[in-house]
């Protein structure tokens, strides 16, 4: 089961990139009250058959790399239940997928939100050629990052001195926002 | 630590090119860690970290830190995959961040194995059905 917000962003986000998406569009909003989370992907999606079973945890492809299909969605569920949050999913075939959900903050049993720059960093550098724009806000502040500048200015993603320069790069702006 | 844009990203990028081209033995060195819901759900993003920081503080700073899908050793997650010239292709089982830097100093520095995390991949029928 995953620990934090930000871990059930990463496991809908990389549907998103395996469904072979060229644009994969994240919001992460947070006011003072609540959190919301937005996937929306240009990917193969899925018809209404598809769609009902990626929701059964049992339930799998079962070929290489496809299984998140199954649990992730499963989990989300679970812990949007728990914590009386909202969730939802919409999909067309050959058309793309949209994932959303809600977290209220004041909520015992709402997961904590996790570390958002190294979950961003993280899905910044999967592979593929696919663009990724993730646009952050909290209250009135607010910040987008988008994944081809990222790689014009640094270059292959995958090495590791790019990564530290983009995760020092990701951290400043969260705490620009956050400190303010 | 003020915000960053990025023009000081590239002025950042530059300076540490220089640095970057002299080591091209480790381009084909390649560390892939397993970010399925198995692997997130086991804390893969800790390792994902850690590695990123130890290659930094080791100034490897060239080799590359991939991600990919389940690799089908859901039980022993976070797992990671190195592949590197004079080395077999190997998983590791159970890597942790402590284990992580221990991956980087005894497999990619020493060229040795760490016993107690290698895996078996999954047989072939079990990925592929």
């Amino acid at each position: 089961m995953h620990l934090t917000l930000c871990d059930f962003l990463s496991d809908i986000v990389q549907n998103s990139i395996e469904s072979e998406a060229t644009l994969i569009v994240v919001d992460v909003i947070e006011t003072k009250e609540k959190y919301k989370f937005l996937v929306a992907d240009n990917g193969k999606g899925m018809d209404p058959k598809t769609l009902a079973k990626a929701q059964d945890p049992f339930i799998t492809n079962g070929k290489k790399h496809k299984r998140t299909q199954g649990l992730g969605l499963s989990f989300l569920a679970q812990a949007v239940e728990q914590g009386c949050g909202t969730w939802d999913i919409r999909s067309e075939k050959d058309f793309g997928t949209s994932v959303s959900f809600t977290f209220h903050k004041s909520h015992v049993d709402t997961p904590p939100l996790g570390d958002v720059p190294q979950t961003m960093l993280q899905l910044m550098i999967f592979d593929g050629n696919h663009e990724l724009v993730i646009n952050r806000s909290y209250g009135e502040q607010k910040y987008t990052i988008v994944r081809n500048d990222l790689k014009k200015t640094l270059g292959d993603l995958s090495r590791a001195g790019n990564l530290m320069l983009a995760q020092k790069y990701l951290i400043s702006l969260e705490q620009d926002i956050i400190n303010l | 630590m003020s915000k960053l844009t990025l023009d000081d990203l590239r002025k950042m990028r530059e300076s540490l090119k220089i640095d970057m081209d002299k080591r091209d033995s480790q381009q084909d060195t390649r560390i892939v860690v397993g970010m399925g819901t198995c692997g997130i759900a086991a804390g893969a993003k800790k390792t994902l970290n850690a590695f990123i920081d130890e290659l930094n503080k080791r100034n490897l700073k060239n080799i590359a830190v991939k991600q990919t899908g389940c690799m089908g050793n859901c039980n022993v997650e976070p797992t990671v995959e190195i592949f590197m010239p004079d080395m077999p292709t190997t998983l590791y089982g159970n890597v942790t961040e402590d284990t992580a830097r221990k991956i980087i100093q005894k497999h990619i520095i020493d060229k040795a194995l760490l016993d107690d995390h290698i895996q078996d991949k999954p047989s072939i029928d079990i990925v592929k059905h």
